[in-house]
């Protein structure tokens, strides 16, 4: 008994143990907290004071007048030339209505009329978001939105999920150039491609709302061996960049 | 024992700072971003208006919708009457006439000039968003007859031969 209460005076592990689980406690605090906020600060609030190089990179309709030629692709919409053969509703702001979802680089087919008008551009400084604007749309009508996804982070993303969603039945969108699974190593940019066909069931004279919403993941998993070469990448990498 | 005792210490810290650097790990793994795209998309409209024109006498005509209804109190027999109309787009869509449907009473022969099945009509504001015909009539002898003149329109490039 006295040598036992000699041990446990030599070392005491009641006060250490609450030291250590206090450290614990504080600075998984500031893990748990870093995580949540890495999300909106790293890839929205410091993007949005330097306002540029965001996930998305460029975005380039076919039917709003003009060829786009993006640098490393050339020309993304050629045949969107601001021409109405027949008629010409919005001159050189738009082109003869396409009749088919567009391959980036090749003409694709129109009609002979410029009736209908996309237009389609970066709507946040962080170019996260990108709106598209369908003007006096009718069945038949399909324009397509090019545009330029890039990881801009350090690090593998994923796709996680994609949701398209639209309040109108028989619109059809099509989406591709990117899918779920995909991963994008860091500064890998890919082509996604938008297509918007209304349909016959379309009402005239309507306003319709489509939504596309890409999620991206860190690829890598978690976990304590993940945890060291996690912290290095993020905190080293952008903690360094950022505020060193 | 002194020595001892300081190690433990450094031990218990060292593995605290371990532990915390993994749940910031974590908290790093959880790492996720959402990019959107929100398209509006505003569809334009046909809409088409048939209204009445000249016509001669003892001929009567209403229209509803794109038909119209016409009627003739006859004298005598091979007698030509005639029914003028226009068709007028005032929608954002050009259209075309896809048919034209007569029916017709008591042996009433009735054909329609001026416009025809694959007759454009553009939108409004754009020549020519107005279009110009007549039903002409003969009418097999004296009576009453009636006759119906329907036009079906479709979207432009809709249009089927």
């Amino acid at each position: 008994m006295t040598r036992l209460r000699g041990l446990k005076r030599q070392v005491r592990p009641g006060r250490w143990l609450i030291i250590a689980l206090a450290v614990v406690v504080a600075l998984g605090s500031l893990g748990v907290a870093y995580g949540y906020s890495s999300g909106t600060l790293k890839a929205g609030d410091m993007m949005a004071m330097a306002c540029f190089n965001g996930p998305f990179t460029w975005v380039v309709s076919n039917d709003d007048g003009k060829v786009t030629n993006i640098c490393s692709y050339g020309d993304i919409d050629p045949g969107d030339d601001g021409g109405g053969t027949n008629y010409d509703k919005w001159g050189d702001q738009s082109s003869n209505d396409p009749s088919e979802t567009q391959t980036m680089g090749v003409e694709c087919a129109r009609y002979d009329k410029d009736v209908a008008r996309t237009t389609a551009w970066m709507s946040s400084c962080d170019r996260k978001e990108i709106t598209v604007l369908v003007e006096n749309a009718y069945p038949s009508y399909y324009p397509t939105v090019f545009f330029g996804l890039k990881n801009t982070q350090s690090f593998s993303v994923k796709i996680k999920s994609i949701d398209i969603s639209y309040d109108i039945p028989g619109l059809n969108v099509t989406f591709d150039g990117v899918a779920v699974g995909d991963v994008l190593s860091s500064g890998q940019e890919v082509i996604g491609r938008l297509g918007i066909h209304t349909e016959q069931s379309a009402h005239q004279n309507s306003t319709y709302n489509v939504k596309v919403k890409v999620e991206l993941v860190q690829k890598e998993k978690s976990g304590c061996g993940w945890g060291w070469w996690g912290w290095w990448n993020w905190w080293g990498w952008w903690g360094c960049r950022g505020w060193c | 024992m002194r020595k001892r005792n300081r190690f433990a210490r450094i031990g218990m810290l060292s593995i605290a700072l371990l532990l915390s650097l993994c749940v910031m790990g974590i908290g790093y793994a959880g790492w996720t971003d959402t990019v959107s795209i929100d398209g509006t998309m505003k569809t334009g409209y046909i809409e088409v208006v048939l209204s009445e024109g000249g016509c001669s006498q003892n001929v009567t005509a209403s229209i509803v919708g794109h038909t119209i209804d016409i009627e003739i109190d006859a004298g005598c027999k091979g007698k030509y009457v005639y029914h003028n109309f226009d068709i007028h787009n005032r929608g954002t869509i050009p259209v075309k006439i896809q048919g034209i449907g007569i029916v017709c009473s008591g042996g009433l022969v009735a054909e329609v000039s001026g416009v025809e099945g694959g007759t454009q009509i553009e939108q409004s504001g754009v020549d020519p968003d107005t279009v110009y015909g007549t039903v002409t009539m003969t009418v097999p002898g004296a009576g009453t007859y009636t006759c119906e003149v329907t036009f079906y329109f479709v979207q432009w490039n809709l249009y089927e031969k």
